[in-house]
């Protein structure tokens, strides 16, 4: 119970729901230059420098590429499909960087040439283990009997894997295995701490040896950063590095108190909590997360998504272990922030601005939970009434969305907002690639609507006009992430 | 009904068997009037109880902290039988109230009042209707609490204020109460409030609220609210300029004298006061439910009373109220302690039996248990007590629950009264102040022994009369189950007073009086360090606080005779203080903590014993004080306790003396 009048203060500086908690300060990193290959030994010629890849849900194997520099993409053929090694040797490490994995598609990042942390298309895999994205890939030993050869390998906490096509991000702590002055190994390799979209996967991981594929079968105290080259493309951008470790806490104090999870088992299940949006405290908040593992929350004083996330649902230790200081309900899987924005809005004309909040004749009047738990959540803006509701799709790999507008036949300009962003890049299909492939937008058959990308103040909107024509008006999109 | 008079027959039965009645051998004890039993909850529910309500048909709605709400057949385990748990409901924030109406459940969440409906039948919600929504600023104090609902339908809803080292009205209308229509029509009604956990109906339908001590609140205590009050803590001023509220007082109307609530109430417009005083620590430390007895005496002789829970002291309360030159006022009387954890919610079973819904949830409580279900019923058997104390011109009348000795019923000195007051300011509690002793000048007993009328000197309006009649004894001997009523003086009533009798019992000379006690000094606590100690302490040791009754600090090394400074940071949101005693004498101390009475506020909660080697202040949240002190000579572990009332059981460490 410390800084009790300072506990508001300390709310609103955490960074989001995927905010992890303190850790000391960290080494500043400094970015891999993607100009050319120069940061690397040479390979056969399936790897090198361009300015833009893309990937799509339906395609194997199958990256895109567009000149320039930045990105560094490895496609394979049967004669050229090296590994890519560094130019250079590393003990400790601290390696943030992105990627994207075509369907189907398999990369590797092995610390010290040595140790794996796998990449691979797992998106929406239920239950990953050690050979899906994240995993620490399992160790080998042919001489052991049948079926017991691969041992020691580490699933990752969770599946935060993201869709094909879409930028991923890695941020590795790996500690080096130390040696005597005799060269006898005195503590092993250590993955100190290792995140995937911003998720703790991993936290002070022995290795106790180099694991399957390694491309060296002793342990020493530098060895050359690689990337595996041989089972499939990859793109990589932003790798940034730093060659120690953040100084550990000398007296660390141990924790006390044990997590209080929420993990939908059979039927949806709601939370009405606080939440950050954001560096924003919201305190009507409803998340709702099912069995599925896709979950999301809507600000119910706009009417808005703010965040939708796979892995684990909720912790709410903040709220309910004994006073709760911040009572804050914690989304515990990988998050897409969403804008938390009305998602309905009457403008005055097609390119006057978003508004950021209800007004006076917005309601929220409740929700209903059809047979299967699903809410569908209901509110009033001026003279329509919505229903609005989020189901999981395609076995949780994506959300779908389905707003139900009523109103009189002569309601004129409404719109509905289905994504704003820094950018909004056009697939094709009704399909949308948000603020850079962060996730992607499906608009369903609307009738004669279109869809109309907006460019304001800097920012783009995707929006949909309604017409109440019938008395109802429909909009219906998947999020797929 | 039918458990009701088998409880009945046998509690008759032990009577005519035992030619003594119970409590002439064996001291009488709460439960051999008032059986507690507890409802067994499914492995997994943690029923951390925000609100209940019985149904029509008996089944027992409870809401909880974790925004569920349950359905509980056979509550009352009628035949042995295990009562049956439904989750009705889930995913509401923080669910502290709930009640029944036309078919529907309706709830009060941190930002709303909720009506949750079952449309299909299957005993689950599956409509979650927002009534009336408010604003919050998201601080964890922000609690709402309700609905109470009107025979005409209006609910009544309270907003906590929010706490940031002081109450505080952080968004619109906290610190109120509202009405809200079932349309969601919503009407501000009164405001004033700190932390209005509970509130309910007295027997006649009036609206009682009950109030925690803080800021602006010397003690817990029951107001009597209608539209327009404003009943003493002023952050929820602030919002009186909107449109809707029913008052103009502004905050800066109201003065922070230190001066008792008495005295400045005539100069603030629409203050109103207590209706009944609960004494701090006395009485109980944390205000909830009010409950009115309508058993119509199924549930014993209160019939018509009120029952006020108590969290912190895992306690329920009986109120007496009664209505003096059209003001509430009344007594107060512990009534049943030894629930297993922080008692929050009340309610009637249909076989007059009350649920007691329970939480401690980090404010800790006496009852250990972090939450739970018990049910208390009367056994049948009359305990002694005093029924009711009313206000006479120039006294008191008691009545009994049976008849008392004529002996020492006629007895003065069975009788001691002593006045006393609170200070009503802006700083976190307030200790007893204004203390008198008032003197008791003659008594007159009725002809059947059930009623007794006194005669007092000195009574004070405004004040609390505490009244101790610990030598009076009932005709059959037995003494008062409670032995201590504390009466709040809104009004004295006009009309004769009674005639002395003459006699040995008469009025006893002036300087018997107790005299006024000299302000207290206490060397065990020094809070300056010592001018010798020219190198200042060998050793500072910090301790704070954590929820739930604790010090952060569980234990530390010290070396013997080394000079010690000893910071003790009371970042709790409540009162503590901190003592260090010798080696296993922390339950002692404790106990003689309690033991002070209305002596405590002022001595600290620290009692004069040997035991007690070394200790700081009462502080108020957010204070900090250093106390300095040379370590004992003697190794051993010495132990450091809050003293406070209830605190000294978990919230203790431990000092380890080591030789240099
Ligand atoms: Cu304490």
């Amino acid at each position: 119970m410390k800084l009790r009048s300072g506990c508001l203060l300390l709310g609103l500086l955490m960074l989001g729901p995927i905010a992890a908690a303190a850790q000391s300060p960290e080494a500043p990193l400094s970015s891999l230059f993607l100009g050319n290959m120069d940061a690397f030994r040479p390979t056969a010629g399936n790897w090198h420098i361009v300015g833009g890849v893309a990937a799509d849900l339906n395609t194997t194997h199958e990256i895109r590429t567009s000149e320039g520099t930045g990105i560094l993409v490895n496609i394979p053929s049967e004669a050229a499909r090296d590994n890519l090694f560094f130019d250079w040797e590393h003990g400790d490490i601290q390696l943030e960087f992105e990627f994207m994995m075509p369907k189907e598609s398999n990369s590797g990042i092995y610390l010290q040439g040595r140790y794996e942390i796998q990449m691979l298309d797992s998106w929406g895999k239920q239950r990953p283990s050690f050979s899906d994205v994240g995993g620490i890939y399992q160790r080998w030993d042919s001489e052991r009997p049948e079926g017991r050869q691969g041992y020691q390998g580490h699933a990752p906490r969770m599946n935060t894997a993201r869709a094909p096509g879409l930028w991923q991000r890695f941020q590795i702590r790996f500690q080096a295995p130390r040696f005597d002055d005799a060269g006898r190994k005195t503590a092993n390799a250590r993955m100190v701490e290792v995140k995937h979209n911003g998720v703790v996967i991993h936290q002070n991981v022995e290795l106790t040896g180099p694991t399957r594929g390694s491309s060296f079968s002793d342990e020493r105290p530098t060895g050359p950063l690689m990337i595996q080259g041989d089972h499939g493309p990859v793109a990589i951008r932003n790798i940034r590095y730093a060659l120690r470790l953040p100084a550990p806490d000398a007296d660390p104090a141990p924790p006390r108190v044990g997590a209080i999870l929420v993990e939908p088992a059979g039927e949806p299940v709601l939370i009405r909590a606080f939440m950050n949006h954001g560096d924003r405290k919201k305190t009507h908040t409803i998340a709702v997360g099912n069995s599925r593992g896709v979950h999301y929350s809507m600000d119910q004083r706009q009417g808005s998504l703010m965040h939708i996330w796979k892995g684990g649902f909720i912790e709410t230790t903040d709220m309910w272990h004994s006073r709760g200081q911040h009572q804050l309900a914690k989304p515990i899987g990988s998050v897409i922030t969403l804008d938390g924005e009305p998602t309905v809005a009457r403008l005055a004309s097609a390119s006057a601005p978003w508004p950021d909040t209800m007004g006076v004749d917005y309601t929220f009047d409740g929700y209903e939970l059809d047979a299967e738990g699903h809410p569908s959540f209901l509110y009033r803006l001026g003279d329509v009434t919505v229903s609005d509701r989020v189901l999981p799709e395609s076995g949780g790999k994506r959300l779908f969305r389905e707003l139900t507008l009523r109103g009189d036949s002569d309601l004129q300009d409404y719109w509905v907002r289905v994504a704003s962003g820094t950018s909004i890049k056009t697939l094709g299909d009704g399909g949308f690639g948000i603020d850079d492939d962060s996730y992607h937008v499906m608009l369903h058959h609307m009738g004669d609507a279109e869809a109309v990308v907006r460019s304001v103040d800097g920012g783009s909107d995707l929006l949909v006009p309604l017409s109440f024509a019938d008395g109802e008006a429909a909009v219906r999109y998947t999020l797929v992430w | 009904m039918a458990t009701r008079s088998r409880v009945l027959g046998l509690a008759w039965l032990v009577v005519a068997l035992a030619a003594d009645p119970i409590g002439a051998q064996v001291p009488a004890a709460e439960s051999d009037y008032y059986k507690i039993s507890t409802l067994p909850l499914p492995e997994g529910v943690v029923l951390e109880v925000g609100g209940m309500d019985v149904l029509p048909d008996g089944q027992l709605a409870v809401s909880t902290r974790r925004g569920e709400v349950w359905l509980i057949k056979n509550p009352s385990m009628t035949g042995g039988v295990r009562p049956h748990f439904q989750r009705f409901a889930h995913g509401l924030h923080e669910a502290l109230g709930l009640a029944y109406r036309d078919g529907a459940i309706y709830s009060t969440q941190r930002g709303e009042l909720t009506r949750l409906l079952d449309t299909n039948g299957d005993g689950r919600a599956d409509r979650y209707e927002t009534v009336c929504s408010w604003p919050l600023e998201g601080n964890y104090h922000e609690y709402s609490y309700g609905p109470l609902i009107r025979p005409d339908g209006t609910m009544i809803v309270t907003l906590n204020l929010g706490w940031v080292g002081y109450g505080a009205s952080l968004s619109k209308w906290r610190g109120w109460m509202l009405e809200i229509t079932p349309d969601g029509e919503m009407t501000p009604m009164a405001t004033g409030m700190r932390s209005p956990a509970g509130f309910g109906f007295d027997i006649e339908g009036e609206v009682f609220y009950g109030e925690n001590q803080g800021d602006w609140i010397g003690s817990g205590y029951i107001t009597h609210v209608e539209r327009g009050d404003f009943v003493g803590h002023p952050e929820g001023l602030r919002w009186t300029g909107e449109p809707g509220s029913p008052l103009t007082l502004k905050q800066e109307d109201v003065p922070d004298t230190g001066r008792p609530m008495v005295e400045v109430a005539p100069d603030i417009p629409g203050l109103k006061p207590p209706a009944v005083w609960l004494p701090h620590t006395l009485m109980g430390v944390s205000t909830s439910d009010i409950l009115a007895d309508t058993t119509a005496g199924g549930f014993g002789p209160f019939a018509g009373q009120v029952f006020v829970g108590d969290q912190g002291q895992s306690r329920v309360m009986r109120v007496f109220l009664e209505k003096v030159n059209g003001v509430y006022q009344g007594a107060a009387f512990p009534f049943r302690e030894g629930f297993s954890s922080g008692v929050l919610r009340m309610v009637w079973g249909k076989d007059s039996s009350m649920f007691v819904g329970m939480t401690s949830r980090g404010w800790g409580s006496t009852g250990q248990s972090p939450y739970g279900l018990q049910r208390l019923e009367w056994t049948g058997l009359m305990p002694f007590e005093i029924k009711t104390i009313e206000a006479r011109p120039d006294g008191f009348e008691l009545s009994f629950t049976k008849p008392v000795d004529p002996e020492t019923a006629t007895d003065l000195s069975s009788y001691h009264v002593t006045g006393f007051t609170y200070q009503y300011h802006s700083t976190y509690g307030s200790p007893i102040i204004n203390r008198e002793t008032a003197a008791v000048r003659g008594v007159k007993v009725s002809d059947d022994g059930m009623s007794a009328r006194i005669a007092v000197d000195g009574l004070r309006k405004g004040y609390i009369h505490e009244l101790m009649m610990t030598s009076l004894r009932s005709a059959a001997g037995e003494p008062l189950l409670h032995d201590a009523a504390y009466y709040t003086l809104n009004e004295i009533p006009s009309g004769p007073s009674m005639v002395f009798e003459a006699g040995p019992a008469g009025a006893p000379p002036a300087a018997e009086l107790a005299p006024v006690r000299p302000a207290v000094t206490q060397a065990k606590r020094l809070t300056t360090m010592p001018k010798t100690w020219t190198k200042g302490p060998d050793a500072t040791i910090t301790i704070g606080t954590e929820p739930g009754l604790r010090f952060d600090l569980p234990a530390f090394d010290v070396q013997a005779g080394s000079r010690l400074k000893l910071v003790f940071d009371n970042d709790d949101d409540m009162m503590h203080n901190l003592l260090v005693v010798k080696p296993g004498t922390a339950d002692r101390v404790g106990d003689q903590a309690i033991a002070l009475g209305l002596d405590g506020p002022e001595q600290n909660y620290v009692p004069e014993l040997g035991e007690v080697l070394f200790h700081t202040a009462l502080l108020e949240p957010g204070i900090v004080e250093a106390i300095y002190f040379t370590v004992p000579l003697e190794p051993g572990e010495y132990t450091y306790i809050c003293s406070f009332p209830g605190h000294a059981f978990t919230m203790r460490g431990t000092m380890r003396v080591v030789r240099p």
